[in-house]
């Protein structure tokens, strides 16, 4: 959220629409995304092939 | 006849009456005092300061050895601070001694603050010298301090203070959270006077479960002015950016779970070491605040 917010504050201009955020996980951990209120944010696992 | 009645009504008028009169009693003395000092000051001006330490030998023969020249001294100084200031609350609910607390103060905004506590909190004066010693107004938000200028509502975060000071009776020298956490509820309740009104304890290492796994909220308080529920995290270094998004997740957890329906948003606030403004001014949650602590 601060990284995203850092962005949206100094790098990004006002037509821009708000910085999104991916959090990529070896596994997610859906009670986390449920109690995080700010909807900008979501969790991916990944795999490795 | 009832007689149990009519005792109870006696006394209770008797305890009435002694309330009564100890209000007019403490409101008689300040006119008096204002009134002297008044005197002493315009005879002050005619006749030199000496003036003052011939009064004082004087009414302590004719009078009371009470009335030496500090104590004339003091009526006069009330004198000059009542007529310099304006006061937003009636003083009269205030003692002799408790004015004399606030004599060494100057600023307005600082008295009247300190008046507003003491006629809220009832307290006395040697405990009103404590809060004057420990610097509290100073310690108050400074937007907080236009508010209370401007007499605006107050929010639930509004008069917690910064710093935050927590006794270290003990004189613990390995410092870790739970350290922090023993300190806190050892006294607990000058922690919670010092997060401002209406803090209620509820649980200290409160679990939460969070799929198979349970976390601890350090401190979950309640408000009962504001009727929300108040999270708290103690952090012993330097308030990391890791922290918001923690204790968010505990706010709102305690929202879905615990809050009910008529009961307002959680708040939370991170009690660190020392704080990094630019956390929190990247932290698009307002419900969060942050505070730091020192050990006194």
């Amino acid at each position: 959220m601060t990284y995203m917010n850092y962005i949206d504050e100094n790098i990004k201009s006002l037509e821009e629409n708000k910085t999104v955020g991916i959090i990529i996980c070896k596994r997610d951990n859906k009670f986390v995304i449920r109690y995080c209120s700010d909807n900008r944010i979501i969790a991916r696992e990944y795999e490795l092939v | 006849m009832n007689y149990y009645d009519e005792i109870k009504n006696e006394l209770i008028n008797n305890e009435i009456n002694r309330t009564v009169k100890k209000y007019s009693i403490n409101k008689s003395d300040l006119n008096t005092y204002f009134n002297v000092g008044k005197m002493l000051a315009e005879a002050g001006k005619h006749y030199g300061e000496n003036i003052i330490g011939d009064y004082a030998s004087r009414l302590g023969k004719e009078l009371n050895k009470k009335y030496n020249e500090r104590t004339l001294r003091r009526y006069r100084q009330f004198y000059n601070f009542a007529t310099n200031l304006k006061w937003s609350a009636m003083p009269t609910k205030l003692s002799w001694s408790h004015i004399t607390e606030l004599m060494v103060l100057s600023d307005e905004d600082e008295i009247n603050y300190y008046i507003n506590v003491v006629n809220n909190r009832n307290i006395g004066y040697r405990d009103l010298n404590r809060l004057i010693k420990n610097n509290e107004y100073s310690r108050i938000d400074e937007n907080t301090k236009n508010k209370l200028r401007k007499k605006e509502q107050l929010t639930v975060k509004d008069l917690i203070k910064n710093p935050i000071l927590i006794k270290n009776n003990n004189n613990y020298k390995i410092f870790s959270e739970k350290v922090l956490q023993k300190l806190i509820l050892e006294d607990i309740e000058s922690f919670l006077e010092e997060l401002g009104t209406g803090f209620t304890f509820i649980k200290s290492e409160y679990p939460i479960k969070l799929g198979d796994r349970y976390n601890y909220i350090d401190l979950l308080l309640y408000n009962i002015k504001y009727k929300c529920y108040v999270v708290v995290e103690l952090k012993v270094t330097e308030l990391k950016k890791e922290h918001t998004g923690q204790i968010m997740i505990y706010m709102n957890y305690i929202d879905e779970n615990i809050k009910s329906l008529e009961e307002n948003k959680t708040v939370g606030i991170i009690i660190c070491k020392k704080n990094n403004k630019f956390v929190i001014r990247y932290c698009s949650d307002n419900r969060i605040i942050a505070r730091e602590y020192v050990l006194v």
